[in-house]
């Protein structure tokens, strides 16, 4: 029997030392790499991913207000941002969006309906929906077509987002942060439209191996729209 | 580079300027996700203006997840009141928590779409499912709606298959088909209930019915036993706001029974 129980002990560690990593280990092959994934289960991953969603989450919102800037002339006399710039921003938001944003790759290889930002009309509380592109290209349009001679849009600090936990689907993981954005549209000097929007914003981590090593890397997906307070 | 240069610049300007502390604290009370809801629910996470070393602080934490509007002016003498305390003593009591994975709470989603280009409201009744080691996933239990009760439009003794039919091959079979469609549950057994779930996947499958956005969504609980409760997301300016609960009531387990065995199709 002692002699039993001391065999089991060396099986155990020998188990132990072989696989280190094996009770945490989360491992996926891509294009025949073996990447190494976060383990959920573990709070401090759990917490740096979230965190990496939320920045994610910011850096959008960073280029939503960048592409919808009041143009001013700078000390050359030239107007900036100029509709180029204001396109650079929106191609730039679209790279943190799940293939552009313009499909959403499912894990299985199907390809389907591009990332859709849903939006709310604070006067009729009617919902819309449409794709990334197009909404981003709207609000460029609205400042082009002079629908206000101003729009601001200002959104929540990472300090005010919250994200849920990270879950697993497929082969990538899945949180949603929420948010809050103000918009509010001039024309001269009247204040013509104000809102205040709570948004939820889908991020995907996709596994990916770089020749620095591997990681999970966040990508926007949906936004939803939920109430919004006329301010 | 330049874009990078503007970015950075921009950041500060992209940001919500939270004027005042009121602000701040109301951001951080609010119950912004259901998650945070089963957080506190749980009692993992304290609303931050509670005093964790003062007792009975778990149950302060469970009250703050109502919606404060629910409850009348006489303060702690509400019988409203009494109730939501007597809910939240049983949920120490039972040590009940909240889990994505439970299969007994339910997401209530009413939506609004077009059936054949017709706008229309119906309601779905969705829950987790597990398909995997770790991952779940929504699923629709259930289609509730009007449009679903596919009632026809004239019920008449003359609308029939007539007794001789058979000896004619059931010709008439095609005829049902080609005069009005609605008229079709005319022909059918007539101890058959339709199952509005079936017509709804139906409605999608062929083409018919497509859901535009999601007008109003409740989530129903199941887990605390001898109640039910459900909770919506209440957007308001005040430290009370967020995912609350809005409606809770005594349950008994028969009753859960009932109601579970209906939505899991297990009559």
């Amino acid at each position: 029997m002692k002699k039993f129980r001391i065999f089991s002990v060396i099986i155990v560690l020998f188990v132990a030392l072989i696989m280190p990593s094996a009770v945490n280990a989360q491992q996926m092959i891509v294009d025949g790499i073996t990447i190494q994934l976060p383990d959920l289960n573990n709070p401090r991953h759990q917490e740096l991913l979230k965190q990496r969603a939320k920045e994610c989450v910011r850096q959008m919102n960073t280029y939503i207000t960048s592409m919808t800037k009041k143009a001013e002339r700078d000390a050359n006399n030239e107007l900036h941002p100029t509709l180029q710039d204001r396109n650079d921003f929106r191609t730039a938001a679209l790279e943190l969006f799940l293939d552009n944003g313009d499909s959403i790759t499912l894990s299985n290889g199907v390809k389907g309906a591009p990332a859709l930002m849903e939006t709310s009309n604070g006067r009729t509380g009617f919902v819309n929906s449409r794709p990334v592109k197009d909404y981003f290209l709207r609000l460029i349009n609205m400042i082009i077509r002079n629908t206000y001679t101003e729009v601001k849009i200002t959104s929540t600090d990472i300090e005010n987002m919250d994200a849920t936990n990270l879950v697993k689907v497929g082969d990538r993981y899945q949180c949603v942060v929420t948010y809050y954005q103000d918009f509010v549209g001039r024309r001269g000097e009247i204040k013509a439209y104000a809102d205040r929007t709570k948004k939820q914003i889908v991020v995907w981590f996709v596994p990916y191996h770089s020749p620095y090593g591997d990681e999970v890397v966040p990508r926007l997906g949906d936004i939803s729209a939920k109430e919004t307070v006329l301010k | 580079m330049i874009i990078c240069i503007m970015a950075f610049n921009a950041c500060t300007e992209a940001q919500v300027v939270v004027n005042s502390e009121y602000e701040k604290e109301l951001f951080k009370a609010r119950v912004k996700l259901v998650e945070s809801f089963m957080r506190r629910f749980n009692c993992t996470e304290i609303l931050h203006t509670i005093d964790t070393m003062q007792s009975g602080f778990k149950q302060k934490n469970i009250i703050s997840l109502f919606d404060g509007l629910m409850f009348g002016t006489k303060g702690e003498n509400d019988s409203l009141y009494r109730m939501a305390n007597s809910f939240a003593n049983d949920v120490i009591k039972y040590k009940t928590t909240l889990n994505n994975l439970d299969t007994n709470w339910f997401a209530i989603a009413t939506c609004h779409g077009k059936l054949k280009g017709k706008s229309v409201d119906f309601t779905l009744i969705l829950n987790t499912e597990k398909y995997a080691p770790d991952a779940y996933k929504w699923v629709i239990a259930k289609a509730v709606g009007e449009i679903f009760s596919l009632t026809p439009s004239e019920s008449s003794n003359d609308i029939l298959i007539t007794p001789l039919a058979h000896e004619t091959n059931f010709i008439e079979l095609r005829r049902i088909t080609t005069q009005k469609d609605d008229w079709i549950l005319n022909y059918k057994q007539k101890q058959y209930d339709l199952d509005q779930t079936a017509v709804f996947f139906a409605y999608v499958n062929a083409g018919l019915l497509d859901i535009e956005y999601v007008k109003d969504l409740q989530f129903l609980f199941l887990q605390l036993p001898g109640w039910t409760f459900s909770i919506i997301d209440f957007d308001r300016e005040t430290m009370n706001s967020g995912w609350l609960i809005t409606s809770f009531q005594k349950m008994t387990d028969a009753e859960k029974k009932k109601f579970l065995e209906d939505v899991y199709h297990k009559k």
